[in-house]
This record gives C-alpha cells, structure tokens and sequence, in this order.
C-alpha cells in the first residue's frame, strides 16, 4: 500500500497534464502582467520603449496625484453612483419581468426572447440610439411635448417638462461636508460627491440593456422551484403575492447573488456604452476610470497614471467578485 | 488557445517575413528597393485617397520598392498608437509612421524611436520652403524629425450667412469679442443661437477657448502660456476664460448631445450661426450638406486675421527600422511638391510648400494657403501640435471639461499653471 502512495504522489494526474498549458497561460498573460502594470504605476515615466522604472520622489507619488485630482474624484463617485443604481434597477426589472414571463400561458416564449434582445446589442449601438433619444431639442422631449404631458406639467409646475438629460452639469445632494468630516486630511475632495442628474439617462440605458439578463438568470431560477412547492401553497390557500413573498423569492436570493456581482463587475468596467452614449460630460458627470485610464495612457501618454487608474479599478473589481468567489468555493468543497 | 497547425503556420509567416526583409536590404543605384511599411490611421475615404497620392509617387520613383500600406483604423488614430505603442515595445518598427508635429512627436523623440531628418531637409533645401513656424514645431534640441504631408486651420469661425443676414449682422475678415457679443444679442433676438457647438467630445469645446485664447492674447502670448512661461492665472488670461464661458452660453441647447459634425449640420441649416472649427468643417459644408462657399457659408477669425493655428499631420521614419532608406525615400515623395497638391487637394487641408501653385484648388484653400505662408503661425494645443508634453493638452481639455460645471477661470488657471510648470 505504502509504495503505491509513493508512486500516486510523483505521478500527474490527467486533470493536471490537461491545465497545465492554460495555467501557465493565464499566469503569464494575467497575472505577470498585472505585477508588470503595479511596477509601471510605481514607476516615475515609464513610457514603452523607454522601460525606466525608477521611482518618483515619493514612491506613492502617482497615487497620490490619482486620489487628489478633480476628474479621478468624480470617476469614483460616478462608478459608485452608476453601480448602486444600476444594480438596483436591473435586478429589480428583471425580477418583475422574470415573474411576468413565468405567469403567461401562450406568448411566454414571444417576450421572453423580446426582453432578451437588448442583451445581444453591442454597447456601442445602444450608446448612440440612447443618445439620440435623450437629445434635449429633437428626442424623447419631443414626445413629452406632442402627448400633452409637457403642458400638463407646466400648468402643475409652472415651466414646460423640458428635462436637460445628459447635458445637465447639476449633481443632486452634495455631502462633501460630511464625506471631509470623516476623511482623515480634511479638505481633499475636488469633486462635488453627489448624485449626477447626467448619469442618470446612462444608467436607464444600461439597466434597459441588462435588466433582460437578469430576466433570463431569474426565469432559470423559478423554473427550478419544485412545482411541489406551489401546489402545497395552492392547497395552503396562499395568494400569488403570498407564494412569491415566502417561497419563489428566496429561493431566488443565490441567483440574485450571482446575478449582482456578474452585473458589478460589467458596471465597474464599464466604458463602451458610455463612451458612445455621453463621453465625459459636463464637469466629468458621466466619466468613468475606464476611460481616464484609457485617456492617460494614449492621450496624455501618462502610463504611470493610466497604470496606477488602472489598478485601483481592479482592487474595486475584486471587493465584489473575491468574496463571492471565496463563498462559492467553500461551498463546493462542503 | 492556439492550435499545433496554427502556431506552425505562423512561425512559417514569420520566417518568411524575416527572410523577405533580409533580402531586400540591398539598395540599388534606381531609386530605393525593398519594403516599406506605411503606417497611419487613414483608413477612411478622402484619407486613404489623399495616403494613395504619396504612395504611388513614392512607387513611381522607386519602381523596385515594395509598400505595405498598414493603416490602422478608428478613434481619430488612437487604436492606430496603441498598436504603435505595442510593436514599438516589441522592437518590430515600421519604416515611417504618422505622427503629430509637436508633443507627440516628442513623445518619440524621447524614446529615440525616430530618425534625425536634419541633414535631409538640409541636403533637400527644405528649409526654405517650408514656412519657418512649421519646421520649428518639428524641431526640437535643434534637430528636424519628421516631414508634413499637409496642414488644417483650426481657428476659422464659420457663418451662415442667411442666419447672419436675418439678424443684421455682417462680419469682416475678422471680428473682436464685442463684435460676437454684439451680433449674439441681434440673433438671439431673431431667435437663432448665435453659437452652433457640438462638445459631445470635449476637443471641439476645448478648440474653441484655444482659438479664444489665441485670438485675444496673441500668438506669442498663447505659445507662452502653453510652454509655461507664462501664467494662466493673469488677469488677461481670465478675462478671455470668461469670454469663452460667456460664449458658451450662446450655444444650441443640445450641445452637450452632439458631436462636431452634428455642429456643422446644425449651422448648415440655420438653427444656429456661428461655428468655431478646424477647416475639416469646410470638407463636411461642401461635399456633406451641398453649401456653396462665401455663398451659403462665410468664415471669419477672432483676432488677427494672420494668424493661422495649424493643425498638421506628419511622418517619421523610425531609427529601429529595417529599411530607412526606403523610409528616406518614402519623406522625399511627402515633399514632392505635385503630390503637395494632390495630396491636399483631397484630404482638405492647405498645401504649405511656399514654391507650389495653388491655382487648381477651391477658394477658401487658396486664402489658407497664403495665410499660411505669410501669416503668423500658432501650433494648435488642443490637438497635440505644441512641442510641449501630451499631458499639458490632457490637462487642458480635461480644465475645459471642468470649467462647463463651475465656471471658474481662477481655478482652471491655476490647475493649468500646475500642469505647464510640472
């Protein structure tokens, strides 16, 4: 027994042999090169061509240059903005939807496939329509104006519903106050830390895009609740509402979970649909660390800037997926 | 992942690569043999038109020489740096490239990347045909890198001119802030806004306070700040800020939804009357919306009407290259002064070979040119022409991205003066 453990151990197993070329892969082309992408954020003017690593005076120096400039500021604040609200609207319009399509009897394939379509869309396409239709003079206004809503509101309010869409420089709730009170440092924040009302068409037109994903995540879910279940509520006298409540719903809190961070992780690196729909706005209302990043590497030609952007991005990307990796693997190994 | 064939077949590719480019070195007394390879991002229309005019010269004077014309396409050349940036890194470098005059250049001059063209333009007596202010912004520790293949206005203002006429207003060869602020009023009046603006993408907005700028200080005072011997936060300086905030406020009311050429179609129709824009607009005004020069459209300057803030692209040839003589050959025939025409006659832009006739281009290419061979030459910093570093354009339009939320001319002089100074 002891010498065929002996032997056991020296040999590959074939599940080793088969990812041996893939993990060499992946650790070239991921992981060395986000070691090489930290060195170059660390370094003083790394340019290519030119690998001069040295340090700048401060070694933090780039970071620090990140973290105190306007732009950078209203990126992160946009990121956080864009992915709360994004989230909320996806997951819950997908729910809706999800419950809709289950609950229909003939047409369940018809809307199912309608809401998914947005999916199959490129960014890009859904970026330049959105753009046209939150065209302040020639878009969706337009209709507010030829249905009669804009004058309605006007004879409430007193002004016609003329909202500025994308091309409103306002930020909703400024809590720099508060935010300089509990950052060490005090008076650090450039940016106005708030709710941009120009990021708002650009989540609508995100969650429109996405919320036919988490339709599709969710109808798996239902559709994997014994239909025991529902029987034993039909026999128990609970409502629609009821079963939904109590036993759909929760039984949907794994899906949710999966769902939320796959949206995440799209919304944190987000810059096709944006950079389409409103580049950076006004006063940087819709900018995005993506494109900083972008802009610094190849316009501002700025690598360690770019780099150290770069970074920050995937420390907040893997904040939400790390945990929920580390979950799911205790979870396969119970 | 790549299979055992496919990886086979490309290391078959490459050797061949290899081999064809080792036999090609040996030049003949017949003009230049060998490969070239061309890269730029003129992949679109009147672009790959106007690159084809080099290129078939550049093959009839060499007729043993090989062109590889890779262009890259998208994003106004950025995909095309980027995959630049890439093989440079690699140590696979083209023969010539495009490249800006001014930072960008630098930018390879910094990473020896590019050749010294000094003897060339001596030996060729370029010097004196291309205007002085042109060879200065590729020059740099007083040596020459790269050759023009042709040059855009940036600071040209154009009107419609039923729009104007409806108002009242009616404009010389150039016009001072009041005059704008006068005839702004009279057109509000009519109900046209008086400024067609399309900063979806921040350069168009950023081009307009540079032409503000220029117009106002002076071009030496402009080359200056931008060179950060001179301070973005004097008076002067903040009174033109404030001018360009006030303009923006004439602006159409979907601005911010529209991109350049969305600009140009609204000043076309009317809506709006005035439009600060590079001469690429006058391409987009003739051959796009079918408008007739100084019939339906006029143009105009802020300021001095010599000066000319020029906007130019031009090639290099790269010192790691295998065959610079046929990177050298590829310079003479940018320089040819048929293909001056020719080239330029097609992409837009005006021909800046003070010793060629311009007789057989369009009206408003004939001023430019002349402007451009005797006026008073800017380097454009929105468009990464002054030899400065590309950040100090970045920090330039990213201040202009800040000053449409708060208006502040203090606080972008001051963000300005950090990034020239740093």
């Amino acid at each position: 027994m002891a010498t065929i453990n002996k032997r056991r151990k020296f040999r590959f197993k074939p599940a080793t042999v088969a990812l041996l070329p893939s993990f060499i892969l992946v650790f070239i082309f991921v992981y060395i090169f986000i070691a090489y992408t930290i060195r170059i954020s660390f370094s003083k003017n790394w340019m290519p061509g030119l690998q001069d690593f040295s340090l700048p005076e401060k070694w933090y120096g780039t970071y620090q240059e990140l973290f105190t400039n306007f732009r950078f500021q209203a990126d992160i604040r946009n990121t956080i903005i864009f992915t709360i609200l994004f989230l909320a609207i996806s997951v819950v319009a997908g729910l809706f939807l999800a419950i809709a399509v289950s609950n229909m009897s003939k047409s369940k394939v018809f809307f199912r496939n309608l809401f998914i379509m947005p999916y199959a869309v490129s960014f890009i396409v859904t970026g330049v329509i959105w753009r046209w239709i939150f065209n302040p003079v020639s878009g969706v206004n337009l209709l507010f104006k030829y249905t009669g809503v804009s004058g309605l509101y006007e004879k409430a309010f007193g002004s016609p519903l003329e909202p500025d869409w994308m091309t409103s420089p306002t930020v909703w709730g400024n809590v720099n106050g508060l935010l300089e009170k509990l950052i060490p440092g005090g008076d650090v924040l450039q940016a106005q830390m708030g709710i941009p009302v120009a990021l708002l068409p650009v989540i609508f037109a995100a969650s429109w895009q996405l919320c036919g994903f988490a339709m599709a995540m969710f109808l798996a879910g239902l559709s994997a609740i014994p239909h025991e279940l529902r029987e034993a509520a039909a026999i128990d006298r609970a409502s629609g509402f009821r079963y939904y409540r109590s036993i759909a719903i929760p039984s949907l809190i794994p899906m949710a979970v999966t769902c939320a961070v796959i949206l995440t992780s799209t919304s944190l690196k987000i810059f096709d649909l944006i950079y389409a729909m409103s580049g950076s706005g006004i006063g940087f209302s819709t900018d995005m660390p993506g494109i900083y990043v972008y802009e610094s590497m190849y316009k501002a030609l700025r690598y360690p800037l770019g780099a150290a952007a770069s970074i920050v991005m995937l420390v907040l990307v893997c904040v939400v997926v790390l945990p929920y990796l580390l979950r799911f693997n205790k979870g396969t190994e119970e | 992942m790549l299979s055992k064939k496919k990886i086979i077949a490309s290391v078959a590719i490459m050797s061949a690569a290899v081999l064809g480019v080792s036999q090609a070195t040996v030049a003949q007394a017949a003009g230049v043999t060998g490969k070239v390879e061309v890269f730029s991002w003129w992949t679109s229309g009147s672009e790959s038109a106007a690159l084809n005019a080099i290129l078939s010269a550049l093959k009839k004077s060499n007729p043993g020489i090989e062109i590889i014309n890779a262009a890259v396409a998208g994003g106004a050349g950025t995909n095309a740096k980027q995959v630049l940036a890439t093989r440079l890194a690699a140590g696979d470098t083209p023969e010539t490239w495009q490249t800006h005059p001014g930072g960008e250049l630098k930018g390879y001059v910094d990473q020896a990347s590019v050749l010294d063209l000094t003897a060339l333009y001596k030996s060729e007596g370029w010097n004196n045909v291309v205007p002085k202010g042109l060879v200065d912004s590729m020059t740099y520790n007083g040596k020459t890198y790269s050759v023009l293949t042709g040059i855009h206005r940036a600071n040209a203002v154009w009107t419609n001119k039923a729009a104007l006429r409806k108002a009242g207003v009616s404009f010389g060869e150039s016009v001072t802030f009041a005059q704008l602020e006068a005839a702004a009023k009279k057109l509000k009046a009519a109900g046209i806004a008086p400024l067609c603006l399309g900063d979806k993408d921040i350069w168009t907005a950023a081009q307009l306070l540079e032409e503000t700028l220029v117009g106002e200080l002076g071009a030496a005072t402009f080359n200056n700040l931008a060179a950060g011997k001179a301070s973005w936060t004097d008076a002067k300086v903040v009174t033109a800020v404030n001018h360009f905030n006030t303009m923006l406020t004439w602006a159409n009311s979907d601005h911010k939804a529209l991109d350049w050429t969305g600009a140009v179609a609204a000043l076309a129709k009317g809506t709006c009357a005035m439009n600060v824009m590079g001469d690429w607009a006058y391409g987009e005004l003739i051959v796009k919306q079918q408008k007739k020069d100084n019939i339906d459209f006029g143009y105009t300057v802020i300021g001095d009407p010599k000066t000319f803030v020029t906007v130019g692209d031009s090639f290099v040839i790269g010192a790691k290259s295998k065959n610079a003589a046929a990177g050298e050959a590829f310079a003479k025939a940018v320089m040819d002064p048929k293909v001056q025409i020719a080239f330029n006659k097609l992409k837009g832009s005006a021909p800046y070979r003070t010793d060629v006739s311009t007789a057989s281009l369009g009206a408003y290419q004939r001023a430019a040119a002349k402007t451009l061979a005797t006026g008073t030459l800017v380097a454009s910093l929105v468009h990464g022409q002054q030899l400065v570093a590309a950040s100090v354009g970045q920090a330039f339009s990213d201040g202009v991205t800040v000053l449409q939320a708060n208006k502040d001319a203090a606080a972008f002089g001051k963000a300005m003066n950090a990034a020239t100074k740093g």
